[in-house]
């Protein structure tokens, strides 16, 4: 389990447990009553593939496939592929014999490139030193979801008595006042939230529940404005 | 003709032309590329787990197999509940006028949002437009294409427009004093992953 260090509206912080909301269960594809496997599996050699059979049979080897399967592999073909690793090939297809270079493209609206430049290290900004600090900054629940979309949702639980404690009043405080609250990162307790190293920055905005004793807290994550492109953005 | 979407408030049919939204096209994109020695961009392949195969695209395909090891045709596979019994087919819901519901902002937050649609009127029902201008929230099913489950799909509208999210349903458990989260040394590797938005 994740942990999450964050601090409450007093400036109190803590660290709890971050769990994973797991959408509701949906039909899975099967056959009644059969216990079936989904595996991927060898289907072509690399002798079967395209450009490899123009080589060997020219540009109308369609009729050629159909006299002789030159393109099935019977020593390959039909294989189980179980783990693997991902591996880089040069444009030609060959082995590289040296480490490749990695580049970061910004790539603007429209889909041209603004810019090429080295991949720039990101570093979280919430940490065990440093939490997600409740900014002050509320919002109604309503205009929230009309306003931004959320992206990914993390359901927060107490680890002991003194968190439940620290959790259910944050909970019930928001569920009282229909808001959500804004969740800031780094020293200043003011930046988007970034969580995990090299990971995208997202608005942090926390939801409550209570029902008695029990209570919801869920930290929504949003990366995209319910908004349109720039040319298009025009009341209906 | 393009397909709409179709809602039904008191009765009266509401018909909007709908265009998918995504961040790349608000903000664009940052992505990685990898170059070889000639400052091309390289090829990705796969090396199988014992390293003796180099796979590349176009190699592999999927299918389902028996116990056995039969291989099973994708038309005899159908969609089955949690019990292993076949479920009906859902059909595709656009241009099907679907039932609104009004619900409060919680049944949209807790759901996983996977896609969002900008709509246009072609008929608009004036009470709905009034709801909706008020702040008002409808769930109603939505299906892009016919499979075995409908995703939920949220009518609201915003200063910019009007907007339908769609969603996967989830339902968050309810935290108690007895009930402590507990430590896992298994999964952490799994929730990191969960955690990689970068993927989204």
């Amino acid at each position: 389990m994740r942990k999450l260090h964050i601090t409450n509206e007093k400036q109190r912080d803590a660290t709890v447990g971050m769990l994973t909301l797991k959408p509701d269960p949906t039909p899975h594809m099967g056959l009644p009553g059969a216990e079936l496997d989904y595996r991927r599996y060898i289907a072509a050699a690399e002798s079967g593939l395209h450009d490899s059979l123009v080589k060997a049979l020219g540009e109308e080897y369609g009729q050629a496939l159909v006299d002789g399967d030159p393109e099935i592999d019977m020593e390959y073909v039909g294989r189980r592929i179980g783990r693997s690793d991902r591996i880089y090939l040069s444009h030609g297809g060959k082995v590289l014999h040296h480490a490749p270079e990695v580049v970061e493209l910004i790539i603007n609206p429209d889909g041209s490139e603004r810019e090429r430049r080295a991949p720039k290290e990101v570093l979280a900004n919430v940490t065990e030193e440093i939490p997600a600090r409740w900014t002050g900054k509320r919002i109604k629940k309503r205009d929230v979801v009309r306003r931004f979309v959320l992206t990914r949702t993390v359901p927060l639980q107490h680890v002991d008595g003194l968190t439940y404690d620290f959790l259910y009043g944050m909970a019930k405080d928001l569920h009282d006042s229909d808001e959500m609250m804004l969740m800031g990162g780094g020293e200043s307790g003011k930046q988007p939230l970034i969580l995990i190293p090299n990971g995208s920055p997202y608005r942090g905005l926390l939801e409550g529940r209570v029902d008695g004793e029990r209570y919801i807290l869920l930290l929504h994550l949003s990366n995209m404005e319910l908004k349109l492109p720039a040319e298009g953005e025009k009341k209906a | 003709m393009a397909r709409q979407i179709n809602v039904i408030k008191d009765g009266t049919e509401s018909i909007f032309d709908f265009k998918k939204v995504d961040r790349a096209k608000l903000y664009g994109k940052r992505k990685r590329v990898v170059l070889d020695e000639d400052g091309e961009n390289c090829v990705k392949a796969e090396l199988s787990e014992d390293g003796s195969s180099i796979i590349r695209s176009g190699m592999t395909m999927q299918a389902y197999f028996g116990p056995d090891g039969e291989w099973v045709e994708s038309k005899r596979i159908v969609g089955l509940d949690e019990e292993g019994n076949p479920v009906e087919k859902v059909p595709s819901t656009l241009g099907v006028g679907q039932e609104l519901e009004e619900v409060e902002p919680g049944a949209l937050s807790q759901n996983q949002t996977i896609a969002v649609y900008h709509l246009s009127p072609v008929e608009f029902d004036e009470a709905l437009k009034k709801k909706l201008d008020e702040g008002s929230i409808f769930r109603f099913s939505f299906n892009y294409r016919a499979d075995y489950s409908a995703e939920v799909g949220f009518l609201l509208s915003n200063a910019v427009g009007i907007f339908v999210l769609v969603t996967k349903a989830a339902t968050p458990e309810w935290c108690q004093l007895k009930s402590v989260a507990v430590e896992s040394f298994t999964d952490d590797s799994e929730i990191d992953d969960d955690l990689d938005f970068e993927m989204f």
